[in-house]
């Protein structure tokens, strides 16, 4: 081996350093073995070392880099380690802010803002008529005929209808979610076929011969087990024989349906009974006002053409987003996605509180290692690695958290908000969010150096020394100003819908929804007439009141808190107006058995409906009896007994009714609107193939549930009972939405609370720390102690003030955002104006007095000690 | 306070200078000298120590021989030249300026 001697000499210092190292450490207990491994480490590579000796030249650049890498990160890694609480606080900020933030967004994204799994949904739109009040209604079949025969703006148009028709013929008959369609339908969306093919026109006309049907790719699996050949074969539906045609990939279009049937639309049906739902695909080229117009000047002919029935009728074309997706769900999506982005911005002011307080400490530091020769590259690198291993760690928390968090969200959300289930994280939002924390995290950790080495040599020494400049220190008071403001806009949301939600529980329903249980019968029209169904509602009705347990039964043609809301028109008998506009619009339902006492509405004059009510077939009754409810008997009788009194029904000179009886007001369509005045019927004297039966049981609804389900199939085994379900769920479900939007604001209040609250904490004990020797130099020369907390509390507090203020005045201004959202509480609700700053100084004045009382419990010769 | 502290980089020739500045040692007792004198607060980067030593050497701060430790084994001393004696007092004068510097900052009011 050839050594340069100097190289030989080298190795031997090395080595024999290395000996005694190692005997040192034998000497202080470590195990010989061990010793050896220690002084290795401690000593740091011998080769390296050997290297960095004997060459006077350069060391090769990458080494270099690498090393100096090296040692910046263990470095850093020490001063994590240093300060725990501030490292965490810091890793925690970023993590929980950008996970919150991102789980919420891929929430409202996938509920509310994804497109319609339609092909080009832009050019879909929804076709309704509009009542002479102006409010949106389904369409008519006969309207729904003439406007598709009509129009010049569509493709193609096509009627929905929901059924839920009863499939037997395959094991034991139940009843299955289905669609009676045009055949356009499918067309208009995009919806593939995997076999066969969609109805034709002539198998949707009115009369038409042949029975068909299109099943669901999932029905078709589910029901012949995806076996051969499924086209061809039969169905039985509603008692009837029906051929499948095809089988369409719905699934994602129109999720839940099994059952597509034409909807061949009777030209001949009641013009003014709209039950509808109609879809169209616009014309190349066809705007959407141009569509509008076009339909609107047929609605204005046919209320010519059919006066007595469409007088003051129009109509209403809009995309078809805004009727799948409901106005105050948009809405409440564009909030939450507000709340989003002031989140967001809060966590960042949060952020950089905490890397600024972090980074002005080391500042001091850094002058003096600049002082001292080491380079500026080297001290700005050392700050860039410890923001990046700071973010970095944040980052990976941060996923984990995210995915987490939306697993829970769905694990508690509401089961049945759509969509809510196939929410997955929104890789974009994430990305967006993780830059914004470690873009913030990076500048406001290098902010303070920057401003540092704007001044050099000597001055920079005496700033970095004196710890803070004055564009450094307006910097940080900013940062903690916004972060107040922030945190206020979101409290104070978070208290608004906080309020409104207590108050929507407290609501009045004026029915007792505890122990009911609902479910739905299809009595279909060629079964059943409706005295028919009125005979079977009284059979089921004494089959069910036998059961144990059971209190009332009655039947009803919608269920409460239903989607279907039917309503219709009023007026006095003897004060009637010449035009409907003039009547007062009621919602209307016609009941059977012991309806209200099913319901637990309670009687307040005259009687319920009773058997003298009752009409045979083809019988014309002079007053068809109604009960009517609290409200519009104040309405049209103010001050006067109404029973006994006549009421007209639907139009000027339409059928005259009399008032047998006033029963209290029940918010059972919307818990959170004031019902709209309510008119009870006979069942008898309506049409109506699917009511609902209202069962009151003493003990658990739940548990009545199977023994309903056979009692239905004892009274007719072709009419299985519908979905039964307790009616405080349908209460639940109802305040699903304002419960999802009430967590996920006051989640976003409570994190913003932590985050301010940490972030004012960590700059507080950054200040203190900084002016520790000057307060101890006070209380050494005798200062009051209360004097000194005040001078220290009062920078601090005197931000958070301000930072709250504007936060107030800034709430305030966009209280109208939110009105729309709140039930029952004013958006300048005065006490939640009141206790969120004062929660918010409290937090303030908790988090400041903290590290003061640290710094000041110390010994004056402590605090002077050291620095 | 029992914390160590890092050597602040550049003040490792002055101590080292200093350190030799009495009596000759070598490497491993130089590093042990710093630990001591400050009471173990200040470390040295052991491996560090080495290119320092030659670097200095070079420059003609120091020089080196072979002596027997106290245990008969062979280890190079390190001992103080005239012109590592003016480097030491130059380097001191220029550290207690600035740290006096450094202490008349920290005691101004933030």
């Amino acid at each position: 081996m050839n050594m340069d001697p100097r190289d030989r000499r080298v190795r031997e210092e090395i080595d024999h350093h290395l000996a005694l190292l190692e005997a040192q450490l034998i000497d202080e207990g470590w195990e010989a073995e061990a010793a050896r491994r220690e002084a290795r480490r401690r000593f740091g590579d011998p080769e390296d070392v050997e290297r960095r000796t004997s060459t006077s030249g350069p060391r090769s650049v990458a080494g270099g880099w690498l090393d100096s890498l090296r040692q910046d990160l263990r470095f850093a890694r020490r001063l994590m380690t240093r300060s725990p609480a501030m490292t965490a606080l810091t890793i925690g900020t970023l993590a929980v802010g950008v996970a919150a933030t991102t789980v919420v967004f891929s929430v409202v994204h996938a509920v509310v803002l994804a497109p319609l799994p339609f092909e080009n949904p832009d050019r879909i739109v929804h076709v309704s008529q509009t009542s002479p009040q102006g409010r949106p209604y389904s369409i008519s079949e006969p309207n729904f005929v003439d406007v598709e025969a009509r129009q010049r703006s569509f493709e193609a148009v096509a009627g929905i209808e929901w059924t839920t028709p009863v499939l037997s013929g395959l094991g034991p008959a139940e009843s299955v979610n289905g669609l009676g369609v045009s055949h356009d339908f499918f067309t208009i969306l995009g919806v593939e076929f995997t076999r066969g093919r969609s109805f034709l026109r002539e198998e949707d006309a009115y009369g038409a011969e042949r029975r068909v049907v299109v099943l669901s790719e999932a029905a078709a699996d589910r029901r012949f087990g995806g076996d051969g050949e499924v086209v061809g074969r039969s169905l039985i539906l509603d008692g009837l024989s029906h051929t499948v045609v095809g089988v369409a990939r719905s699934g994602e279009a129109w999720p839940g349906i099994d059952v597509f049937t034409p909807l061949a639309p009777n030209p001949d049906e009641f013009r003014d009974d709209q039950r509808l739902e109609a879809i169209a695909r616009l014309r190349d080229g066809v705007t959407l006002t141009a569509a509008r117009e076009d339909v609107t000047q047929i609605a204005a002919d046919l209320s010519v053409e059919y006066p007595e029935s469409n007088d003051g009728w129009g109509a209403q074309v809009q995309p078809v987003r805004s009727w799948l997706i409901r106005p105050e769900l948009s809405r409440l999506g564009a909030l939450l996605l507000g709340a989003v982005g002031v989140f967001l911005l809060m966590t960042c002011a949060s952020l950089s509180n905490l890397m600024v307080a972090r980074a002005s400490t080391r500042v001091r530091e850094m002058g003096m290692r600049m002082a001292l020769g080491a380079s500026r590259g080297r001290v700005w690198s050392q700050l860039v690695v410890e923001a990046l291993l700071v973010a970095g760690i944040g980052t990976v928390l941060a996923v984990v958290l995210s995915y987490r968090g939306i697993g829970l969200l769905q694990a508690w959300g509401p089961a049945d908000v759509a969509r809510l289930a196939d929410a997955t994280i929104d890789a974009s939002m994430l990305g967006l969010a993780l830059s914004a924390a470690v873009v913030t995290s990076l500048v406001a950790g290098l902010a303070p150096a920057a401003l540092l080495s704007r001044t050099t040599g000597a001055g920079a020494l005496r700033a970095g020394g004196r710890g803070s400049t004055g564009s450094e220190r307006r910097l940080r008071d900013g940062l903690v100003v916004a972060q107040f403001g922030l945190t206020v806009l979101v409290v104070v949301g978070a208290g608004l819908l906080g309020r409104s939600f207590v108050e929507l529980q407290r609501v009045d329903m004026g029915f007792e929804a505890g122990g009911v249980v609902r479910f739905g019968v299809r009595l279909p029209a060629n079964r059943f007439d409706q005295r028919a169904r009125t005979d079977y509602l009284e059979r089921l009705a004494d089959e069910v009141e036998a059961l144990p347990g059971v209190v009332a039964v009655g039947g009803a043609t919608v269920a409460p808190f239903s989607a279907m809301r039917p309503s219709n028109f009023v007026a006095r008998s003897d004060a009637e107006p010449g035009r409907q506009e003039d009547f007062q619009p009621v919602s209307w339902r016609a009941i059977s058995g012991a309806y209200f006492d099913a319901a637990g509405i309670e009687l307040r004059a005259g009687r319920v409906f009773g058997p003298e009510d009752r009409v045979s077939p083809g019988e014309r009754v002079a007053n068809p009896p109604i009960i009517i409810d609290e409200t519009l008997a104040e309405l049209l009788f103010p001050q006067e007994d109404p029973i006994g009194r006549l009421v007209t029904w639907f139009l000027p000179g339409g059928r005259q009714c009399v008032v047998v009886g006033v029963v209290a007001n029940a918010r059972d369509e919307r818990i959170d609107v004031v019902p709209r005045p309510r008119v009870y019927r006979p069942f008898d004297y309506t049409f109506w193939d699917q009511p609902v039966v209202l069962v009151r049981t003493a003990s658990d609804p739940e548990e009545l549930v199977p023994a309903l389900r056979e009692a239905a199939v004892r009274v007719d085994p072709d009419v299985p009972a519908i979905a039964p379900t307790a009616v405080l769920d349908d209460v639940r479900q109802t305040l699903a939405w304002p419960r999802v939007s009430l967590i996920v604001l006051s989640a976003f209040g409570v994190i913003a609370l932590a985050l301010s609250a940490l972030g004012i904490y960590g700059v507080t004990t950054f200040n203190v720390a900084r002016r520790r020797r000057e307060i101890g130099v006070r209380v050494a020369l005798g200062a009051e102690v209360a004097g000194v907390r005040w001078l220290v509390l009062r920078h601090t507090l005197r931000l958070a003030v301000v930072g709250i203020a504007i936060g107030c005045v800034l709430a305030w201004l966009g209280s109208g955002v939110l009105s729309a959202f709140l039930y029952d509480v004013s958006a300048r609700d005065p006490l939640t104006y009141a206790i969120v700053p004062f929660a918010l100084i409290v937090v303030a004045l908790a988090a400041t007095w903290l590290p003061t009382q640290r710094v000041l419990a110390l010994r004056p010769s402590e605090a002077l000690a050291d620095d | 306070m029992g914390e160590r502290v890092d050597l602040v980089p550049g003040t490792l020739d002055m101590m080292v200078l200093k350190a030799v500045a009495g009596d000759s040692l070598h490497g491993f007792g130089i590093a042990r000298w710093i630990e001591g004198v400050t009471g173990d607060r200040l470390t040295v980067e052991e491996g560090a120590l080495y290119p320092a030593l030659h670097r200095m050497e070079k420059r003609g701060w120091l020089e080196s021989e072979w002596k027997r430790t106290e245990r008969g084994r062979r280890a190079r001393y390190y001992r103080i030249t005239p012109s590592g004696s003016a480097q030491l007092d130059a380097l001191t004068l220029k550290w207690t300026d600035s740290a006096r510097a450094v202490q008349q900052v920290l005691e101004s009011e933030g």
